[in-house]
């Protein structure tokens, strides 16, 4: 190609990295990413329900806060469910399967709960004992079910992001095959199970979302002194960070890969084990919904911060609440405006992170070039087909 | 019934063969994109959508199948691209973690899909799925060789020849060298001069309005219109990733592959078991999945292997 005819060509924008951003300047741009995807959202919830911005606001903050308690669960519930990716993710294992994990887990004590009913019902003691064969059945499936993939991950390398996907969908048809057993072939689902004599069943202070919620925090606390405070979980940060590294320094990374893994699936056997015993005695193919996928992308987002983790739970379970009751008030059918509305805010966070992490510069009509050095990257528009440096 | 259940099986396997060609499209130019669920949900909205415009247009009377094709064709695609727009933009642009961004649009594209879907008149959907089921109307006359070739909609016969198309664009033309080289070292191409940032664009862009047809064809074609909220996109949408790494990033090996896993999406229908067993096989096309993915891994060969530069973002300035 010929230089001298080559025209040295400015791009529009450059853009460099950041490193002196404040903490707040951060946390602003992420609150106002937000703010902006949550008044789109309503702003499209308002076009389809053809309501007044009022009355779906005043629906939005009645839905969210009429149960406060419950809030606070599903709050809990999609940090525990973060919890139990988070291990794996900072090893860089894309743990997509925590629905499935959960729903073995949840399904395997349903199904010693429903067949272990009269031994459960001749005293006290031995309700407590089924209880306890309940637990361990569901940390037992749980862990089975996260650990498969790791294993073939650990030694094959088999892709692990769609192998716990297709062990989601596995379980859930496990689920409505044995809810159809239970069922005895009548219907589709046993609905809730030993209804009359609730045996089986944890009963909780206070309310039935007291236990969960406790649960979970104390998990959460354990997780984040797992993570910062031991050497399993240095050791997992390690591996993630450079599996290399970690093998230099003689560390056994396919011990380490399954500990890990046998940690997530423990607590999504707690989940499930809550879900059966205290939430919802009964168990069918989207308990979980898209629980796993959103836990996912709170963990990354929050960049596997427990705190901010469990404050973008709680801000999800907020608007996920609020926004199933402006769909029942609209009669919209179905409340999948969560989902978009979780949509357009991780969109929006994800486009935060660039103007975090990077600073954009707009080049008017200059013939010097910038410092080579500086420039971390160029607009594709403005990209020329070569570049050559002319010095 | 043989006939029946391969007739079947390629009409399943369509939905996961638009899916794979636009996935496998996305991989060459070196970005994995977990968005195809979405994707695909945008792209059977979009057709619906397309569907609506055509009534309001043409009105309710006789159905004219072209316009309705092309109209539904052109939704479907742009919404998608849409879709797809936005994961390049946040990815080769913004420079977005792959997976995550994804995830992201998996969330919103399926949920979009049914949160605007449940809003719509399903009735036009099954009349204009009526018009489009069968291309052409001599099959009966061919007996079982018509049965099998010929009594598919349009867009069956689009999936195997954009398959071809791909195969020869990937395998033949300097184009497809390109993208090739691009998806293996965007460093490399880039010093041959090549414009990495336009050929991932245009990849991702026409890899997504692909996948999209994908769901325009289950909801139009495949399922009669008439399940379009209940849909399952979602898991056809993985299952299509799932089929790339089967296929091993070749289109024509994705042809087959498709029917395979629409023959184990249908079999239980054929096994003549019970309504319970049925729950229970409909887990068939999952596990065989899972057992792909392990032989795959554990044969490891040469030829299997993913676009070396495959769902790491490529930093101009850290060459």
């Amino acid at each position: 190609m010929n230089k001298e005819n080559k025209k040295v060509h400015t791009p529009l924008f450059t853009t460099f990295k950041r490193f002196d951003m404040p903490k707040w300047q951060g946390i602003l741009i992420r609150v106002g990413a937000i703010a902006i995807s949550i008044i789109i959202s309503l702003i499209i919830a308002m076009i389809v329900c053809q309501g007044k911005p009022i009355d779906i606001a005043k629906f939005f903050f009645e839905g969210a806060t009429i149960r406060p308690w419950k809030l606070f669960l599903d709050a809990a519930i999609l940090l525990g469910f973060g919890m139990a990716i988070l291990p794996a993710f900072k090893m860089r294992y894309w743990n997509m399967g925590a629905n499935g994990q959960v729903l073995v887990g949840s399904l395997v004590s349903i199904i010693i709960m429903f067949y272990l009913k009269d031994f459960g019902m001749k005293s006290g003691f031995n309700n407590f004992l089924l209880l306890v064969f309940m637990f361990a059945g569901s940390l037992l499936a749980s862990i089975i079910w996260a650990v498969i993939p790791a294993i073939f991950k650990t030694f094959f390398g088999t892709n692990e992001t769609l192998f716990t996907l297709m062990m989601n969908y596995i379980a859930s048809a496990l689920v409505a095959y044995v809810n159809y057993v239970l069922a005895k072939g009548a219907k589709e689902s046993p609905g809730v199970i030993n209804m009359d004599t609730q045996t089986g069943w944890l009963h909780s202070p206070i309310n039935e979302y007291f236990i969960p919620i406790v649960v979970i925090i104390l998990v959460a606390v354990f997780i984040h002194i797992y993570m910062t405070k031991t050497k399993h979980g240095y050791e997992a940060i390690v591996l993630g960070d450079s599996i290399n590294t970690a093998r230099y320094v003689g560390m056994n990374t396919k011990k380490i890969m399954i500990r890990t893994l046998i940690l997530s699936g423990a607590i999504c056997g707690i989940i499930g084990f809550l879900f059966t015993s205290v939430i919802n005695h009964s168990i069918n193919t989207t308990t979980c919904g898209s629980l796993g996928f959103t836990a996912v992308l709170i963990a990354w987002l929050s960049n596997f911060n427990p705190l901010i983790m469990a404050l973008v739970s709680f801000a999800l379970a907020f608007l996920t609440l609020g926004t199933s009751k402006i769909t029942a008030s609209y009669q919209l059918g179905s409340n999948n405006l969560s989902s978009v509305i979780i949509g357009l805010i991780f969109f929006s966070i994800l486009i935060s992170e660039f103007f975090i992490r990077y600073k954009v510069k707009i080049n008017i009509k200059r013939k010097e070039k910038e410092e080579p050095q500086k420039v971390e990257k160029v607009e594709p528009q403005e990209i020329e087909t070569v570049k050559e440096e002319v010095k | 019934m043989f006939a029946s259940f391969l007739t079947g099986a390629v009409a399943m396997g369509v939905v996961y063969l638009f899916g794979c060609i636009g996935e496998t499209l996305i991989e060459k130019a070196g970005n994995l994109n977990l968005g195809i669920p979405g994707i695909m949900s945008l792209g059977a909205l979009g057709g619906a959508i397309g569907v609506n415009l055509y009534f309001a247009i043409f009105g309710t009377g006789d159905i004219i199948g072209i316009f309705l094709m092309i109209i539904a064709i052109i939704m479907s695609g742009l919404f998608a691209a849409l879709g797809g727009l936005l994961y390049a933009f946040l990815t080769v642009t913004l420079q977005a973690n792959q997976n995550v961004t994804g995830l992201v649009l998996t969330t919103f594209g399926v949920g979009f899909m049914k949160f605007i879907g449940s809003s719509m008149d399903q009735s036009l959907l099954t009349r204009a799925s009526r018009s489009i089921k069968t291309l052409f109307t001599f099959y009966e006359d061919l007996g079982v060789f018509g049965q099998l070739f010929f009594s598919y909609g349009f867009l069956v016969y689009l999936a195997f020849i954009l398959a071809i198309t791909l195969h020869f664009v990937l395998k033949k033309t300097k184009v497809g060298l390109f993208l090739r080289s691009v998806g293996e070292s965007p460093q490399t191409a880039d010093a041959q001069g090549i414009n990495v940032t336009v050929y991932k664009y245009s990849a991702i862009l026409i890899g997504s309005a692909i996948a999209g047809l994908g769901g325009l064809y289950y909801v139009m074609d495949r399922s009669g219109g008439t399940t379009f909220v209940e849909a399952n996109i979602e898991a056809f949408g993985w299952l299509s990733v799932a089929l790339v790494i089967f296929s091993m990033w070749k289109p024509t090996i994705g042809m087959v592959g498709s029917i395979i896993f629409g023959g184990l999406t249908i079999l239980p229908n054929y096994l003549g078991i019970s309504n319970v067993q049925l729950k229970l096989f409909a887990m068939l096309p999952y596990i065989f999945t899972v057992i792909v993915l392990i032989v795959t891994s554990i044969l490891d060969a040469k030829t299997s292997k993913p676009p070396q530069g495959l769902g790491i973002n490529y930093f101009r300035e850290e060459r």
